[in-house]
């Protein structure tokens, strides 16, 4: 199965492009995402397992990947933003209902901003390393799942005004955010693999003055 | 002079970009992660794919990336700046 799934190159403020207004691909992916929002919504612990069928979902792939078609070139900064502040929003609505998720949508947030920024700015470089991530297909697929799971759990708390769900979803959003920082960072290095050593310390003398603590 | 530890820890360019950052306080904590990484501690949480010799300790608000095949890094969490 894990096989089959191709690295999730969209990005949140590529999917706030396409949420505009007349867009037809987002109004027919809204309608291919409703179940497994429901689904989400209903026992949002089960998220990783939605996830894993969304995956599955050819119709919601080829959605998926031909919005980022229409978007890579299209998206900007504002969109990055734009994306931010439903971040923001959604934020509030957890607080309100006495989970903090700040940190988890931080994490979400660097994770989105790395990859939009990367998309604009190093497009061949980012295929290269997600072709690369590819040769690791268990990691890519747990990557997989639990990209998507966020997302579906961010689509499920628009939905949803009930404090003691918003809860729940708060809880496994958390838990995912955790998880999804192992492979921000591993995306991160994969682009400075190659820098040179600037130090070398053997004393604790040396690792503080490297630290330049006097 | 103070012993020698058993590793050589190796510290890349971007490293000490990062430590410019840091203030006193986050620099000693930062010492102390390294000195118990350098005595022979093995702390944190493996990254993926062909990084998975490396490991990322959470300190504060920053993550240090290390590994005990590689070099040491800092990877500063804008998180803040990015929702504010």
């Amino acid at each position: 199965m894990s096989s089959q799934v191709i690295f999730p190159a969209i990005s949140l403020s590529q999917l706030q492009i396409i949420s505009k207004p007349g867009s037809e691909i987002y109004s027919t992916l809204g309608k291919h995402l409703e179940p497994y929002i429901e689904e989400t919504l209903k026992n949002p612990e089960n998220v990783k397992a939605v996830a894993g069928k969304l995956l599955m979902d050819a119709r919601v792939s080829f959605l998926l990947f031909s919005a980022l078609q229409k978007t890579t070139y299209e998206a900007g900064e504002k969109d990055l933003i734009e994306a931010f502040r439903f971040l923001k929003s959604l934020s509030r609505k957890f607080k309100d209902a006495g989970i903090d998720v700040d940190e988890a949508f931080s994490i979400f947030a660097e994770h989105e901003e790395w990859k939009f920024k990367k998309l604009k700015g190093e497009f061949e470089r980012f295929v290269t390393m997600a072709l690369d991530f590819m040769n690791y297909p268990e990691d890519l697929y747990e990557y997989a799942v639990i990209y998507f799971s966020l997302f579906l759990l961010l689509l499920a708390s628009y939905e949803t005004e009930a404090h003691e769900k918003l809860r729940s979803i708060g809880k496994e959003l958390k838990n995912l955010a955790d998880k999804l920082e192992n492979y921000t960072l591993t995306f991160m290095l994969a682009f400075e693999e190659n820098e040179e050593i600037a130090a070398t310390a053997r004393t604790p003398e040396e690792v503080k003055r490297v630290l330049r603590i006097e | 002079m103070s012993e020698k530890y058993r590793h050589v820890a190796e510290f890349r360019r971007s490293f000490e970009k990062d430590v410019e950052k840091l203030d006193r306080e986050m620099r000693d904590r930062v010492f102390e992660k390294i000195d118990q990484l350098l005595k022979g501690s093995h702390i944190g949480e493996p990254l993926k794919g062909k990084f998975r010799d490396y490991k990322k300790v959470r300190i504060g608000k920053y993550r240090l990336i290390y590994s005990d095949k590689e070099k040491c890094k800092i990877v500063y969490d804008e998180l803040d700046r990015l929702l504010n």
